[in-house]
């Protein structure tokens, strides 16, 4: 019997999921809080800390490095309920479901990685 | 001599499907709630596509103006109106996600499983923990470029 791809997929759902319960709830809240910046002015930690949290969230090597595994862990997670989300909604899933739902989550993955290790190395 | 031939004769069984309509979730409230908790996700991604755009704008060069940028799109009315439903959906997945755990997984300590309240309690610290030290670092001022 050929080996079933279902376990790699289903631990990377599961530590995604945790992250999405854990993590995910006080960024959404957080960003509430953000202020638009004015015209000609910078990202100021001292008029807005939210702002500047955001900032160094997606521009500092760490904190893209943090960015980087949320936006994976929420992609991979959402499109593996997605993909098996389809069977609820009585579409017959095959190979190329899998492959467009897995495939979309490999790629925003990739796009994600490649903006943080340009923030990490440059 | 019979041969066994490995191939077998086309079934001639018609198997009724009983037609399931793509609405059958409606009908029932479990069912209703089962399917809001797996379309809760989509706004997990959502907002995960929200800070990939933010990603892609930090990337584009040590200038931080399609940042700015950036945080003004957060900071607009639309986005922070999908975030509240987002916000609303994704703590629903979490009260289901820590309702599951302990049945998906099992604590054993010292030979004995650990009830599943220890789970959840375990789970909802660690919740609260993780939200209170991003408030903390976020409030402070303390993360900035």
């Amino acid at each position: 019997m050929k080996r079933s791809n279902e376990p790699i997929f289903w631990s990377i759902f599961g530590a995604g999921g945790m992250l999405v319960a854990i993590f995910v709830p006080v960024l959404i809240a957080l960003s509430f809080f953000i202020t638009k910046i004015p015209e000609g002015e910078q990202i100021n930690a001292a008029k807005s800390s939210i702002d500047a949290a955001f900032a160094w969230f997606t521009y500092s090597g760490f904190g893209s490095f943090i960015c980087f595994l949320t936006i994976s862990g929420c992609v991979w997670h959402a499109l593996h309920r997605v993909y098996h989300g389809m069977h609820d909604l009585t579409i017959h899933v095959n190979f190329a479901h899998q492959l467009i739902c897995y495939g979309l989550a490999f790629i925003i993955s990739l796009i994600a990685l490649v903006a943080c290790a340009i923030r990490m190395f440059s | 001599m019979f041969e066994v031939t490995k191939k077998e004769a086309p079934s001639k069984r018609k198997p009724f499907n009983r037609p399931v309509e793509a609405n059958w979730w409606t009908r029932k409230k479990f069912y209703t709630m089962y399917m809001i908790r797996e379309s809760s996700v989509l706004f997990a991604m959502l907002f995960a596509l929200e800070l990939l755009a933010g990603m892609i704008c930090a990337a584009t060069g040590n200038d931080t103006s399609c940042l700015i940028k950036w945080i003004n799109f957060m900071a607009s009315w639309p986005v922070k109106i999908v975030n509240v439903i987002g916000l609303f959906a994704v703590l629903y997945h979490t009260y289901t996600w820590f309702n599951l755990m302990p049945k998906a997984q099992r604590l054993m300590v010292k030979g004995e499983p650990m009830p599943g309240s220890f789970v959840k309690v375990a789970l909802y610290g660690a919740l609260f923990i993780t939200s209170l030290v991003a408030i903390a670092l976020a409030a402070t001022g303390l993360l900035s470029i």
